[in-house]
Parts: C-alpha cells; structure tokens; sequence
C-alpha cells in the first residue's frame, strides 16, 4: 500500500512539474541567436559582446541625426569592447542607418540605475565631439534596453522595440549573383 | 492502517485534481473596463515556441500579439486577459506572413509576484494560460513595457530581427 501511495504522490508531482512549465520557453532553449554576417567580426577576448536589434525610427531626432518621413525601422548592431586583463569596459562601435551609416565610435562606463531603480545597472556610451551619451538598461547578460536621455525606458510599437539581444556572429561567403 | 492511507490517497487525489480543474479554468474577462492594450512582433523557433497551443511543427518565425490586460495593473494583484496572436512564417519584404499565419486566442487570470531571486524589486505578470495549461510570465519593465520570461524567469533572448518587449499602445 505505502509503494502504490509514493507511486501515485510521484507521478503526481510529475504531472504537476510538467504541467507548470507548459507554455512557456525552457530555459535551456532560452538561448543567444545567430547572426549571419558577410564579413569578419571582431571575435576575441576584448569583445565583452555583439548586441543586434531593430527599433522605430523616433530616436534618431535626440540622438541629432534625424532621419526623415521615409524611415522605416532602424538596424543596430552594437559592439562593446573590454580590457582583455581587467575586464573593464574600453571602447564600442554602434552601426546604424543614423549619421549616414557611418558607425559612432567612442567609450562606454557602467553607472547606477536611476532614482527609481538605483541598483540598476545602466551603459552609458559616450560619443560625439560634444560627448553626448547614449544609455542602455542592463536587462541581463544579453538583453539591453535602450533608454533616453532622462534614462527612462522608451516605449516601442507592434513592429518595433527599443531592444538590444546579444548574438553570435556566423560568418558565411558573399551569395552569388 | 490501509483505511487511513486509501482516505489519505483520495484526499491527495482530491487535491491534485482539483487544482488541475482549477488551472485548467477559462476566466470569463471582466469587460467592465477599458485594457490595457500591449503589442509586440516576437520571434518564435523550434526550441522556443513561447506560447502554448503552437504545435511542435508548426512552422512559426514570428509572432505577433496583442494583450489586453483587465484589472488596473498598478493598484491590483490579479485580474483577466485576452491573449490574441497571429503565427507563422513572415513574408519576405513585408510585416505580413505567408498565408496569412495561424491564429491563436487564450484568455484567462493573471496575478502578479513580486521579487525573484535574482531581483528583489522586479514585478511579474504571471498569466494562467487556462484550457492549454501552463502558465505565460512578464517582467513589468514600466507601466509601458514587458518583457516575457523563460520557465526560470530569465529575460527571453530575442534576435537581431525581433525582441521580446510588449508596448502598450492603450
């Protein structure tokens, strides 16, 4: 009787393990995506990370490269560089359709959060002849929120969001035309 | 001896069965007042479909929600939703799908937790994903964005393409 009890109370439990996690993505499949490129991307130890994603056009204007009616989505591809023997953030290259393509080079520092969340961890780039920053909301490892000036979460819409994924760079040979 | 443990199995059974039934449950949404209206384009691929109710072969790359969440998100603990999405592969050159997609509604309860293990401040919606069973969970960014959650209430990766933050619209 006591073995047909812990038989049942097991595959009980079972069930209800099984049924808890239905519906949403195990963890373990919850992995970094590939990226194709066309072209060698850095991919060494000073590279703390590859972040891609594609948002709505509405930062171009604080970020004064305004991109006119006629844009769609923006495309980011986001390198972060680190000090191969400290691991301290150095340099990135932000590559957009912003300043006519070109990429935005310059430093990034890790701060505090703001006044709401100030156990936040926040990435600010800066770039320009001014120093302008650009502040990027540590979500984890690899999700990053891009923020505003004011350093607040900046809403998307149903095509696009203000979100960064980290990605793992295949590079694979030019098509055939 | 045996009588205590068969009244001690069908009680346990009782239970189990119970909150089975419980689950399994489809809210009725409490229209009374308006949503609050979150969209988003998602990826979706073969290890992660993030929503019950898409088979296993389903062909899915994208999916597109919308989420209507009844209840004040700000003064309540829980409340209904409407979980309608459009699946599928995305045509190439537009925002449409080959097709036209599948389509696929849920509606149910939420609740909301407060604090995980890796952050005490962090606020998660938690949907019950009613006849189709398990559960769909957010991370509360702000009073505008979410952002779904894996099994073990770690941020979903998206790709270089879509990510996986909501946006309210209304």
């Amino acid at each position: 009787m006591m073995k047909q009890l812990i038989f049942i109370l097991s595959v009980c439990l079972n069930l209800t393990l099984v049924h808890s996690v239905m519906g949403q993505t195990a963890a373990a499949d919850n992995k970094v995506s590939e990226s194709v490129t066309f072209r060698a991307m850095p991919n060494d130890p000073a590279v703390y990370g590859i972040f891609e994603g594609r948002s709505p056009c509405g930062i171009s204007r604080w970020m004064d490269s305004s991109m006119g009616s006629d844009c769609d989505h923006l495309k980011w591809q986001l390198i972060l560089f680190q000090d191969t023997r400290t691991l301290k953030p150095t340099t990135f290259s932000l590559t957009t359709e912003m300043f006519s393509g070109r990429p935005l080079k310059g430093k990034w520092t890790t701060i505090s959060g703001n006044r709401n969340e100030p156990k936040a961890v926040v990435y600010a780039l800066a770039y320009g002849e001014s120093n302008q920053v650009l502040y990027l909301y540590k979500g984890d490892e690899n999700v990053l929120f891009i923020l505003d000036k004011n350093r607040r979460f900046m809403a998307g819409d149903k095509d696009f969001s203000y979100t960064l994924n980290r990605v793992h760079k295949v590079l694979r040979p030019l098509p055939d035309h | 001896m045996k009588a205590i443990l068969r009244t001690g199995l069908l009680f346990l059974a009782g239970i189990y069965f119970s909150s089975l039934y419980a689950c399994a449950q489809v809210a009725t949404a409490d229209k009374s007042s308006a949503p609050a209206v979150f969209v988003a384009s998602t990826p979706c691929s073969p290890g992660s479909k993030p929503l019950p109710g898409i088979p296993r072969e389903a062909g899915c790359e994208l999916i597109k929600w919308e989420l209507q969440i009844f209840g004040d998100t700000g003064k309540h603990a829980s409340g209904t939703y409407i979980l309608d999405c459009t699946y599928g592969m995305p045509k190439q050159g537009t925002r449409g799908f080959i097709n036209g997609g599948s389509r696929l509604h849920l509606e149910g309860k939420w609740v909301t937790i407060k604090s995980t293990a890796t952050n005490p401040a962090a606020i998660i919606y938690r949907l019950d994903a009613g006849k189709s069973g398990g559960s769909i969970s957010f991370l509360r960014l702000n009073e505008n964005l979410l952002h779904l959650l894996d099994t073990h209430d770690q941020l979903m990766i998206g790709t270089g393409a879509w990510s996986y933050t909501l946006t309210k619209i209304r």
